[in-house]
């Protein structure tokens, strides 16, 4: 829901003079007219106060209006319809930012991190959209107090239900049931929300074939905030998702199959604000001061055909920050550290295309601090500079990152940005970027073979607010990647250090969005991406990088006609590169103890490929629409919906099998999702 | 109208979504394939020569090829095997080769091959630094698939990169005429560093078979390999890195060398 505020205010005047008026008993009252007024939106208060850069806060509302997934609102989705965001294909919920690689963003839940918030492979987000009030979404040049990722963060903040008592809603679609609830405590200072998700296809095939799917996921999501004594503010944040695949399978030999995956975290926020302290001698217009704690988990167990195919990767991330900052009307200054512990451990026994067989454990020790300075000197100009110094224990000298951004007002609704930014990233995945399905992202972090992988960003635009509720923002992009580090596919699982291999890089591009903000019958927002990039691995030729697509145009709109309200997303994207296989041929295994090559199960097909990433998939398009019928709003309202995803079922294809073994050869087409229509309602009270 | 331009619109947009999923492709250009592994353990070196692209008439065969090795003392001339059949690699024999000068652990051995299409190949090995070892005359081990687990360790050998650990199970099948002939029945290898832990109900992903098939006698063998062998055949299938790099000049393929290192019989239950 969009948050901006509109107050309906009534002002009650009465006349004052020296002496008391006696009653006019002969005069009727007079109606004074209702005065509305209407707080400007929250990407305008940002526009005016910040360099706000890269960034585009939107609600929660605004990003569920876009159609819907089998159903299911997926809020992160929505985010690869922004601008500067490229998505590879339906079978991922990867993000590429700005010509960045997929493991370059930094996922924050209420400013806790969450290592991969994905199901089903990566088909479904996992944060559960009733709880979503808002994302803050940065796609470069990002202040100071975000460190840890090269491309983007993108902040999800919990929703807030102010009302008391207990209201909630339940979703029912085709893949799943999503029940929320939440209140307001302490006469609305608190809050608390929880929700549930949980698929039902496995106890739906139940019915007909007992454990005939036995896979499914879920999510729980809780968060409350509630006032301390001594007017802090405490809030809690609890998650916790799985997908479950556990079964066995029913041939003559059975063998059972585990294939289990999930995040979990929990996170404290403890905050005060001080109205008008003094500090080193002066006064501020306020003071606020913020301490984070976290336990973010992420673990995945694959155990299949007892024991032949294992893969298991684990993540524990312990985390303190914090941060003070003092307001005043033309200055702002925020200060503030984060340390942590980064276990990860993996380890896979046979490689297959989505991840490589090795053992790797390490385990980082993180501090950093930084200082950010906003200074507003006149309604001309608004400047942010600022520093962050990171170190990992082990890996060489702590990073220095110097931040600045500037505005540059050119009149009250037109304004030139500009922004320089270091970043650093000490995570890396093992998942290739040239692999076009992302299923999850399994982590490892820095070694002296895996070193920290370093960005900086160049960025210039501008934005234009056309009305109060209609933006414009252009901006370009030029991202230099001097330390990257990719996955090495022929990795030796005997042999340690050579997991990574090391690149530089370089992307560049411009992105414009043009945005409704919600009125009365439309919001939407159209978004387009143009993107360039190159790496070149140490020694190598230059490539284009799997992620490189080049332009990206997303319109989605939201209708609202009386209680009915439609929702569309229209998405034209030209091909992603990648790596022609131009040849086939016969490896023959040699065996030593009979002296001879190949034979039955001794020989393989293997492929000769062409040059690196050096053809493209082809051009992709697709529309999706909802229709909801709202529900009256009284007591308890149902809403269903239908959903419609690849209306007009385009066959968009993502990636190219080859087959020169058949005459003449063939190259198959390996196609995305084709039209599928799903009906569910929403229930609310 | 507005509304003609959404329809067209929308028109264009389904017929540019109707393609058909198969593509014909051009064939891929013809290249010369090798697979040529020195084997201390071996009376023969064996070397494969084919096209990776049929011929009408030869199949895929490099018929009448000069293929040569050479050691630091001499170089001998492969012998081309009968002709066999078509979709096969035609096959150069290099006898006795323990009694070539300079054939032997630690030395490097080159490859020569020149066809009679003018095509030359040329590529080097380094044989890792051991004495093979030969098959157990007595001592055939006792393992039970459910219970036991196979642990085996062998000391580092020089000029090895790595050892490749192979399990094979063989079934005897009578051929027309009474002949017997031993056939492979079961195959699972790994390459590993200087030891390994299978354990007894192990199986192979790639070829499904059980690393230790019930009531058979299966052999052991762990080789040390050279680098161009391990780098050639370790990785597997992955189509969109491709082929691992060929050491070879002027085709695709391997000239690697191996040693043995170790051989075990064990009878399973």
């Amino acid at each position: 829901m969009n948050r901006a505020v509109v107050a309906v205010v009534v002002f009650a005047v009465s006349a004052s003079g020296q002496e008391p008026p006696r009653p006019d008993t002969t005069r009727k009252p007079q109606q004074l007219p209702t005065i509305q007024t209407t707080a400007p939106a929250e990407g305008r208060v940002e526009f005016e106060t910040k360099p706000n850069i890269g960034h585009i806060s939107i609600s929660g509302k605004e990003l569920t209006q876009v159609p819907r997934f089998f159903g299911e609102s997926d809020v992160l989705r929505a985010v690869r319809t922004l601008p500067g965001v490229n998505a590879r294909n339906d079978f991922s919920v990867g993000m590429n930012v700005r010509g960045g690689e997929a493991d370059q963003n930094l996922v924050l839940l209420d400013g806790h991190p969450i290592y991969n918030p994905f199901h089903m492979g990566g088909l479904f987000g996992a944060f559960v959209e009733p709880m979503v009030d808002r994302v803050d979404f940065l796609t470069g040049g990002f202040p100071a107090q975000y460190g840890g990722r090269l491309s983007s963060v993108l902040d999800v903040h919990s929703a807030v239900e102010p009302r008391s008592g207990i209201h909630g809603q339940v979703d029912m679609s085709f893949v799943a049931t999503t029940l929320s609830l939440g209140g307001g405590l302490q006469q609305g200072k608190g809050t608390w929300g929880v929700a549930v998700r949980r698929t039902y296809a496995d106890k739906f095939v139940d019915l007909f074939d007992k454990n005939g799917l036995p896979y499914h996921f879920y999510d729980m999501q809780g968060y409350t905030e509630r006032v301390l004594p001594g007017s802090i503010r405490l809030a809690l944040t609890a998650y916790n998702n799985a997908d479950r695949l556990v079964g066995v399978n029913e041939d003559a030999d059975p063998e059972s199959y585990v294939l289990v995956w999930g995040n979990r975290l929990l996170g404290a926020t403890l905050s005060r604000s001080w109205a008008e302290p003094r500090i080193l001698g002066r006064v501020a217009d306020s003071l606020t001061w913020s301490q984070r704690f976290s336990l973010s988990r992420f673990r995945l167990t694959m155990d299949m055909f007892e024991g032949i195919l294992t893969l298991n990767n684990r993540v524990g991330d312990e985390r303190a920050s914090g941060m003070i900052t003092a307001h005043s009307l033309r200055h702002t200054h925020s200060a503030g550290y984060e340390v942590g512990t980064q276990r990860y451990a993996f380890s896979a026994n046979y490689p297959l295309i989505l991840y490589p067989s090795d053992t790797l454990s390490t385990r980082n020790t993180t501090a950093g601090v930084f200082y950010d300075y906003l200074w507003r000197p006149n309604l001309t100009w608004i400047v942010q500079a600022g520093a962050r110094l990171d170190g990992v224990s082990g890996i060489g000298s702590p990073v220095l990152q110097p931040r600045l951004s500037v505005k540059y007002f050119v009149n009250q609704d037109l304004a030139f940005i500009g922004a320089y930014g270091e970043y650093a990233q000490a995570a890396h995945s093992l998942s290739r970027e040239d692999v076009p399905i992302r299923a999850l992202d399994f982590w490892a972090g820095s070694s002296g073979q895996a070193p920290i992988s370093r960005a900086r960003h160049f960025i210039a635009g501008v934005e234009r607010w056309i009305t109060p509720s209609r933006a414009l923002r252009l901006e370009t992009f030029y991202k230099q990647y001097p330390s990257l580090v990719e996955q090495n596919p022929l990795s030796d699982p005997n042999f340690d250090g050579d997991e990574f291999t090391r690149l530089t890089g370089y992307s560049y591009g411009a992105d414009v969005m043009l945005r409704q903000l919600q009125t009365k019958r439309f919001s939407g927002w159209l978004a387009y991406t143009f993107a360039f990039s190159s790496r070149t691995p140490l020694g190598g030729a230059p490539f284009f990088p799997g992620q490189d697509r080049r332009h990206e145009l997303n319109a989605v709109g939201n209708w609202t006609r009386g209680r009915y309200i439609t929702s569309a997303r229209l998405n034209l994207a030209s091909g992603t590169p990648y790596t022609k296989p131009i040849g086939q041929f016969r490896t023959r295994l040699y065996n030593p103890y009979v002296h001879q090559y190949g034979g039955e199960d001794l020989e393989f097909d293997q492929f000769i490929s062409g040059p690196r990433n050096a053809e493209r998939v082809s051009f992709a398009q697709r529309l999706d629409l909802s229709i909801m019928r709202e529900g009256d709003g009284k007591g308890v309202s149902w809403s269903p919906f239908l959903s419609v995803m690849n209306v007009y079922n385009a066959k968009n294809y993502f990636a190219y099998f080859f087959d020169y073994s058949a005459s003449p050869p063939e190259r198959i087409r390996i196609q995305q999702l084709p039209v599928f229509p799903t009906l569910g309602v929403t229930v609310a009270w | 109208l507005p509304g003609r331009r959404v329809w067209g619109a929308l028109s264009a947009l389904l017929l540019a979504a109707c393609e058909p999923p198969i593509d014909r492709i051009a064939p891929q250009a013809n290249r010369l394939l090798v697979h040529a592994v020195m084997d201390l353990g071996a009376t023969d070196q064996i070397i494969l020569v084919e096209r990776t692209k049929p011929d009408p008439v030869r199949g895929i065969q490099v018929t009448g090829a000069t293929v040569t090795i050479s050691t630091a003392a001499t170089t001998v001339q492969a012998l081309e095997d009968p002709p066999r059949e078509l979709d096969e690699a035609e096959t150069y024999r290099v006898p006795n080769s323990s009694s070539i000068p300079g054939f032997g652990p630690g030395q490097t051995i080159t490859l020569r091959i020149v066809t009679p299409q003018g095509d030359t190949v040329s590529g080097t090995t380094t044989i890792p630094n051991n004495a093979p070892s030969s098959p157990p005359v007595f001592g055939v081990g006792r393992l039970n698939r459910d219970t036991d687990t196979l642990r085996l360790s062998w000391p580092r050998v020089a000029g090895a990169r790595g050892y490749e650990v192979g399990i094979y199970s063989f079934t005897t099948i009578v051929l027309p005429g009474g002949v017997e002939v031993e056939q492979i029945r079961s195959t699972y290898r790994v390459f590993t560093d200087t030891a390994i832990v299978v354990p007894g109900t192990a199986e192979s992903l790639e070829t499904g078979d059980q690393a230790f098939p019930r009531n058979v006698r299966v052999r052991v063998i762990v080789c040390a390999v050279d680098d161009n062998y391990h780098t050639y055949f370790r990785p597997k299938v992955d189509p969109l890195a491709g082929a691992p790099p060929s050491r070879l000049t002027g085709a695709i393929g391997v000239f690697g060398s191996v040693s043995p290192v170790l051989i075990r019989f064990y009878d399973v239950q």
